[in-house]
């Protein structure tokens, strides 16, 4: 049923949003192409989170399904995109509340996660001359930045991942994590700050 | 400087960085940019920290991804449309039985009205009509000595016979 609020819904000229509302109506082939439109982003986000490539695409798996499972009651009150990072937030928030709760450490920090190898692994690799030197050069990077990724705490990495990787606004980052514009402009710029401090060594090279 | 101050002006800058402030709020950087050196450092090495980050390999879907959800969802759904299915037909059920019912309380209230009408119609007879035999009832005795009343033939005879005393000396020599 077409109410008035969605009528009048600024956010109609989204075409993702439009997809939502025909899948609302039914139409299994809009929500098909909405999976497929955001599941890589949806798991890139939660494997920088999780550093696990299963249990993110177990998380991004349970996004899809509560969007659909909700999608009877679905208004666009914002951005498709705003409101399935909301979900996504929500979940990953969860899971946190949830490991901590439990102690349960889901990541074997020997595993070689989906965002490439640990630094460990890097300096055996490059000790048995397996990897050629540009190759090495971008692992040892992509291991630093990692690292220094990791030394946010968990609000900071998600902001920092959707202003970064997902290119959403301070509201829209708001909206997603249930904070005020000013407090996303201060988490960002601490995480800023620190990701500075990490790697301020490695910003020449 | 303060380690508040110190905050804000990060916040400023960042935000200005990443395109989040006012027109005011980008003069007042630049003019600070302009004219100090450590303030440009500073926002040089944010943004070139930020480039870093371009470095972080992105993970994607794996290719099973898609269909995994898509079959997941598909048995919600089928699971949900079973649900609705029995409670639409466990509610039919409800409404055939009530249906019964109802029927079954017609009929009862006919009948029970069907016997009411006899009973009354019985009792309401049984009033109105005597039975043939009550007349006779109530004159058992008269019946019973007809034929001594037939013979006697008149009353007046009956009153002649009890005033000549005839009845009193016939009763004392039974009871002698």
């Amino acid at each position: 049923m077409v109410t008035t609020e969605i009528l009048n819904s600024p956010y109609l000229r989204d075409p993702d949003v439009q997809l939502m509302l025909r899948a609302k109506e039914g139409d299994e082939g809009a929500f098909t192409e909405l999976v497929a439109a955001y599941q890589d982003r949806i798991v890139g986000i939660f494997c920088h989170l999780l550093r696990n490539q299963e249990a993110a695409e177990d998380l991004a798996q349970e996004v899809f399904l509560r969007i659909y499972r909700s999608r009877a009651n679905y208004e666009p009150k914002a951005k498709f995109s705003t409101w399935l990072f909301r979900i996504a937030n929500n979940l990953a928030s969860n899971l946190r509340r949830n490991k901590g709760r439990r102690k349960e450490v889901n990541l074997n920090p020997q595993d070689t996660g989906p965002l490439g190898i640990r630094p460990e692994e890097q300096l055996l690799m490059e000790k048995s001359g397996l990897m050629p030197a540009r190759q090495v050069g971008l692992k040892e990077t992509q291991a630093v930045v990692r690292q220094a990724l990791e030394t946010l705490n968990e609000r900071q990495q998600m902001a920092v991942l959707l202003h970064k990787f997902e290119g959403m606004c301070y509201a829209d980052i708001g909206i997603a994590m249930k904070l005020s514009e000013a407090a996303v402009k201060s988490l960002l710029s601490r995480a800023r700050e620190n990701l500075r401090v990490q790697l301020e060594k490695h910003i020449n090279g | 400087m303060k380690k508040e101050q110190k905050e804000q002006e990060l916040e400023k800058l960042v935000a200005y960085l990443d395109g989040e402030v006012s027109e005011q709020e980008a003069i007042e950087v630049e003019q600070s940019l302009s004219r100090d050196e450590e303030v440009r450092v500073h926002v040089d090495s944010l943004e070139r920290t930020w480039q870093l980050l371009d470095r972080l390999p992105i993970a994607k879907a794996s290719e099973e991804f898609t269909n995994n959800t898509l079959s997941t969802i598909k048995t919600i759904q089928l699971e949900a449309q079973a649900i609705e299915d029995q409670n639409r037909s466990g509610f039919s059920m409800n409404k055939k039985m009530q249906e019964q019912l109802r029927k079954a309380t017609v009929a009862g209230g006919w009948i029970i009205g069907l016997a009411c009408s006899i009973f009354f119609g019985y009792m309401f007879t049984n009033q109105l009509v005597p039975e043939e035999s009550e007349p006779l009832l109530s004159e058992l005795s008269f019946i019973e000595n007809l034929d001594t009343y037939s013979e006697v033939q008149s009353l007046e005879f009956l009153e002649e016979l009890s005033h000549s005393g005839t009845f009193n000396e016939t009763a004392q020599q039974k009871s002698r």
